[in-house]
C-alpha cells in the first residue's frame, strides 16, 4: 500500500518542475496596492508559523506539486475523519480516507485562474488556486477535488459519489480546437478559471478562458447547460464598486450599460469587486456546431 | 404536511430550550450534516430560486424552482434582485422570521448566527459576494480554547450550480467568501447571549483572523 502513494510521489517529483516552470494563470483584474502590506503580512505569518497556528501549514506558498499535496494531505488529516462513525461522514469521505489512510490515492494538480471575489481578499491574495484531483489507484475512479490557495491553505472540497461522478475537465487543447472550428476563433494562453455569478464556472469544475489580443474568452461547458463561448472584450467598460457599495448602487450609477435580457449578455464579476459585461459569441452561419 | 411541519417546530422548540446545554453539531469529527437535499438549478440564473427550494423541501414543502423563480423575480442579466430574497424564503420555507446580514456590517455575531443556526437544526442561505446563493446545512465548529465562544472549521453547504452534493469550504476561506445572509431569526436568536463575534482571542482555521480590524 505505502508503495501506491510512493510510486505516485515520484510521479509527481518527476513533474515538480513543470508545474514550478508554469507561468501563474492570468487575471483580468489586479488587487489594490494599498492591500498588499496587509497581504504580506499574512504570508509572513504563514512563514513563520508553528503547527498548531491556525495559519500552518507544512510547504507554505507550494511551487511543486508534492508540496502541494503535502499541506492538501496535512490539513486534511487534521480533522481527523478517522475517529468519527464511518455513518455520519460526507457522502464519499470514506473511500478517500480509507486511500488516504492507506496510501492508495494518487493525486493531479493543475492550476486554475481566481476570477472571484476570493482573489483580493481580507487576509490573503488569491491569484489562482491548486485543483487537486484525489484518485483510486487501483481503479483510476476520481475520489475527490479539492483547491489550495496560494498560501497552501485549504479552500474548497467536494467528493464523488457514484450518483454524482465529477465531469471531466475541458482539455485545452481539444477545446481550443472545438472553439476554433465552432466559431472562427484561434486564441492562445488557454487556462483554468473559477468564476462566481451568472457564467459560473465551480471551484471544483473549472472552465476553460483564452485569449486572443486584448480579449478575453471563456468557454463554458456544463454538464447541465448548453455550451457557449463568451467574449469579455478588452475595451468593455467595468464597475468598481467602492467600499460598502451594492451592486445594484454600482449599476445605477453606471458605467455598464444596460444588457440584453435574453442571456447574451451577462454580468460578469471580475473579482476586485470589479464588474464587467460577458457577451455570448454566436456560431457564424454555416458554421459546424 | 401540516403534521410534518408541527412535529419539526416541536423538535425546533425543544431544541431551542435546550440548544445551551445540548448541542447537537459540536464534539463529533465528523462534520454535522442536518442533511438538506441538493437539487440543482435549473437556469444560470436560478441559484436564489434553487437555494430557496433546497430549504422548503427540507421543511417538508415542495415547489417547482420556476414558481419560486417567478416569485422572487430571477431573470436575466443579473438573476434575482436581493431584496426578494428574504421574502421568498418566508414565502415558501416554515421559517416566517427570515431576516438578511451582511457580514462585518449586519450585527456583531454574524458568523455565531450561522453557527447557532445549524446548531438548532434549521439551514440558511448564504451569499457568495454578491454574486451566488447556497444553502447551508452543516459543519464543524470548535470551541475557543481562550474565549470559549463556538467558531466554525468546516462548512458544508449545498451549491446548486454545482455538480452534486455537500460542498465543503474551510473557514478561513468561508468568511472570505460569504458576505451576507438569509438566517432565521429565532433560530439563531440565543447567539446573542452564548455566542458573540469572532473577536480578539479566536482562532478561525486558515486564517489570522485575530490580527485583522474590521
Amino acid at each position: 500500500m505505502r508503495r501506491v502513494l510512493g510510486f505516485a510521489l515520484l510521479l509527481c517529483t518527476g513533474t515538480a518542475l513543470r508545474l514550478t516552470a508554469d507561468p501563474n494563470p492570468w487575471l483580468l483584474v489586479d488587487c489594490r496596492p494599498e492591500d498588499q502590506p496587509a497581504y504580506d503580512g499574512f504570508a509572513q505569518a504563514m512563514r513563520t508559523a508553528a503547527p498548531g497556528s491556525t495559519v500552518y501549514v507544512p510547504k507554505p506558498f507550494p511551487t511543486t506539486i508534492p508540496q502541494v499535496v503535502q499541506d492538501f494531505l496535512y490539513q486534511y488529516r487534521s480533522f481527523h475523519y478517522e475517529r468519527a462513525d464511518p455513518n455520519k461522514l460526507l457522502a464519499g469521505e470514506l473511500p478517500l480516507l480509507n486511500g488516504i489512510l492507506s496510501s492508495t490515492v494518487t493525486f493531479s494538480v493543475q492550476k486554475v485562474a481566481n476570477w472571484t471575489d476570493l482573489h483580493c481578499g481580507r487576509e490573503q491574495r488569491r491569484d489562482f488556486f491548486y485543483l487537486i484531483r484525489a484518485f483510486d489507484a487501483a481503479s483510476g475512479v476520481e475520489l475527490a477535488r479539492a483547491t489550495l490557495n496560494v498560501s497552501g491553505l485549504s479552500s474548497m472540497r467536494r467528493n464523488a459519489t457514484s450518483a454524482f461522478p465529477f465531469p471531466p475537465l475541458p482539455d485545452p487543447a481539444v477545446a481550443m480546437q472545438e472553439v476554433a472550428a465552432a466559431y472562427g476563433i484561434t486564441g492562445d494562453s488557454p487556462q483554468y478559471v473559477t468564476t462566481l455569478g451568472t457564467i459560473f464556472c465551480d471551484f471544483t469544475a473549472p472552465c476553460l478562458a483564452f485569449r486572443k489580443g486584448a480579449d478575453a474568452y471563456i468557454f463554458f461547458k456544463h454538464p447541465r447547460f448548453p455550451s457557449a463561448l463568451f467574449k469579455i472584450a478588452g475595451n468593455e467598460p467595468r464597475l468598481v464598486l467602492q467600499p460598502g457599495e451594492q451592486l445594484e448602487a454600482g449599476l445605477a450609477r453606471g458605467p455598464l450599460p444596460p444588457l440584453r435580457t435574453d442571456g447574451t449578455e451577462r454580468l460578469f464579476p471580475l473579482g476586485a469587486r470589479t464588474w464587467t459585461v460577458a457577451r455570448e459569441v454566436k456560431v457564424p452561419a454555416g458554421a459546424p456546431r | 404536511m401540516l403534521k410534518f411541519r408541527m412535529l419539526k417546530r416541536a423538535v425546533f422548540a425543544v431544541a431551542l430550550l435546550t440548544a445551551v446545554g445540548c448541542d447537537i453539531g459540536f464534539g463529533g469529527p465528523a462534520p454535522f450534516n442536518l442533511g438538506v437535499q441538493w437539487i440543482p438549478q435549473q437556469t444560470s440564473y436560478w441559484c436564489v430560486p434553487a437555494a430557496i427550494q433546497m430549504w422548503a423541501l427540507y421543511d417538508g414543502y415542495s415547489f417547482a424552482q420556476s414558481a419560486i423563480a417567478s416569485f422572487v423575480g430571477a431573470v436575466a442579466p443579473a438573476g434575482t434582485p436581493a431584496a426578494n430574497v428574504v421574502t421568498g424564503v418566508v414565502r415558501f420555507t416554515a421559517e416566517k422570521d427570515a431576516v438578511p446580514y451582511v457580514a462585518f456590517g449586519g450585527g456583531p455575531d454574524y458568523y455565531s448566527k450561522q453557527v447557532t443556526s445549524i446548531n438548532n437544526g434549521i439551514p440558511f442561505l448564504a451569499i457568495f459576494n454578491a454574486q451566488h446563493v447556497v444553502t447551508v446545512g452543516g459543519g464543524q465548529w470548535h470551541t475557543d480554547d481562550t474565549t470559549g465562544l463556538y467558531v466554525w472549521d468546516l462548512v458544508v453547504f449545498q451549491d446548486p450550480i454545482a455538480g452534486g452534493p455537500n460542498s465543503s469550504a474551510d473557514a478561513g476561506d468561508w468568511i472570505a467568501l460569504n458576505d451576507a445572509m438569509v438566517i432565521s431569526a429565532s433560530a439563531s436568536s440565543e447567539s446573542l447571549t452564548y455566542l458573540n463575534e469572532y473577536g480578539g482571542n479566536v482562532g478561525v482555521r486558515g486564517s489570522n483572523y485575530r490580527l485583522i480590524q474590521y
